[in-house]
């Protein structure tokens, strides 16, 4: 598994002229989304803030086209359908990065089962190959505690992966008053022949604008 | 149900979902996410698997207390009387 890794690393790195966009936001309107939607809800119906991000990626990447798809060799191809792939760890060492397939046609709902089966499948090596090998982007998240940030690799032949650091309280300004909020780090790795910091630039705006309407996911 | 048995349905359904952890060397104040590299998936799927097997559903805000054998025990104990 290890040197499996390493070897798509190695290729990824020196094939790959890697950019990186990082911008922190405001993830309180989502955490606090979730937390009301789980209150009323038995634990197999609960929801982790982990589907709102893979969801807001998702349907950033429907509304950032040129972000979503594969470097053929000769260029940069759109894909037609968004299949997120999710940066799963698993134990012992090691990860796996399986797609969700369709991602940006399904529900917040049906995003949170694609994931538990997904990591419950990845941990059992169950895992499907097309699943490994549908990805248009990637997602990868720190989860609850840790660093601030993480640039990832980018897991070719797509052309962009988003790193997701562990969320942490900040004083934060909204609406002119400095107010206690739990924040995210986004940071873009993008492949820079298929892409300027224009676009990934406006994949982070669009995946912003999701987050902060959780109701709308 | 004892403490014993509920520690032993803690223990088991732990098991199930990290089945690389040998439940003779987990101490009782071992953290399930610092010490035992149980991610918010993992829990997840803990609080269901106990919900299912001892009816006891824990709220999200009571995650801290179920957090290790110490602390899950007295606290599943309680919702069950």
């Amino acid at each position: 598994m290890r040197q499996a890794i390493a070897a798509a690393m190695v290729r990824s790195k020196q094939t790959i002229p890697h950019f990186y966009l990082s911008h922190t936001m405001d993830a309180q309107p989502a955490i606090d989304h979730v937390a009301c939607l789980n209150a009323d809800r038995p634990p197999s119906k609960r929801i982790l803030l982990g589907a709102v991000f893979l969801r807001a990626t998702a349907l950033a990447a429907r509304d950032c086209p040129d972000l979503n798809g594969h470097d053929n060799g000769e260029g940069f191809v759109r894909a037609d359908a968004v299949n997120v792939g999710l940066a799963i760890a698993l134990r012992g060492g090691g990860l796996v990065a399986p797609a969700v397939i369709g991602a940006d046609e399904l529900s917040l709902a049906k995003t949170m089962a694609a994931m538990r089966d997904l990591v419950a499948r990845a941990r059992t090596s169950r895992l499907r190959s097309r699943e490994m090998t549908a990805g248009t982007i990637t997602l990868s998240s720190l989860g609850e505690s840790g660093a601030d940030a993480m640039a990832g690799v980018i897991f070719a032949p797509q052309v962009a992966m988003v790193g997701l650091g562990a969320p942490h309280t900040r004083p934060w300004v909204v609406d002119g008053t400095v107010q206690r909020r739990t924040v995210v780090t986004m940071t873009m790795s993008v492949d820079h022949r298929a892409n300027d910091g224009r676009k990934a630039s406006q994949f982070i705006a669009a995946f912003e604008t999701h987050l902060s309407r959780p109701d709308t996911l | 149900m004892t403490h014993a048995e509920i520690r032993a349905a803690f223990l088991h359904e732990l098991i199930g979902i990290a089945p690389d952890l040998d439940p003779a060397t987990i101490a009782d104040d071992d953290h399930l996410q610092d010490d035992l590299d149980l991610d918010s998936m993992d829990i997840l799927s803990l609080v269901t698997a106990l919900h299912e097997t001892l009816g006891v559903d824990v709220p999200e805000a009571d995650y801290p207390q179920i957090s290790s054998l110490a602390s899950a025990i007295p606290y599943l104990a309680g919702k069950m009387s």
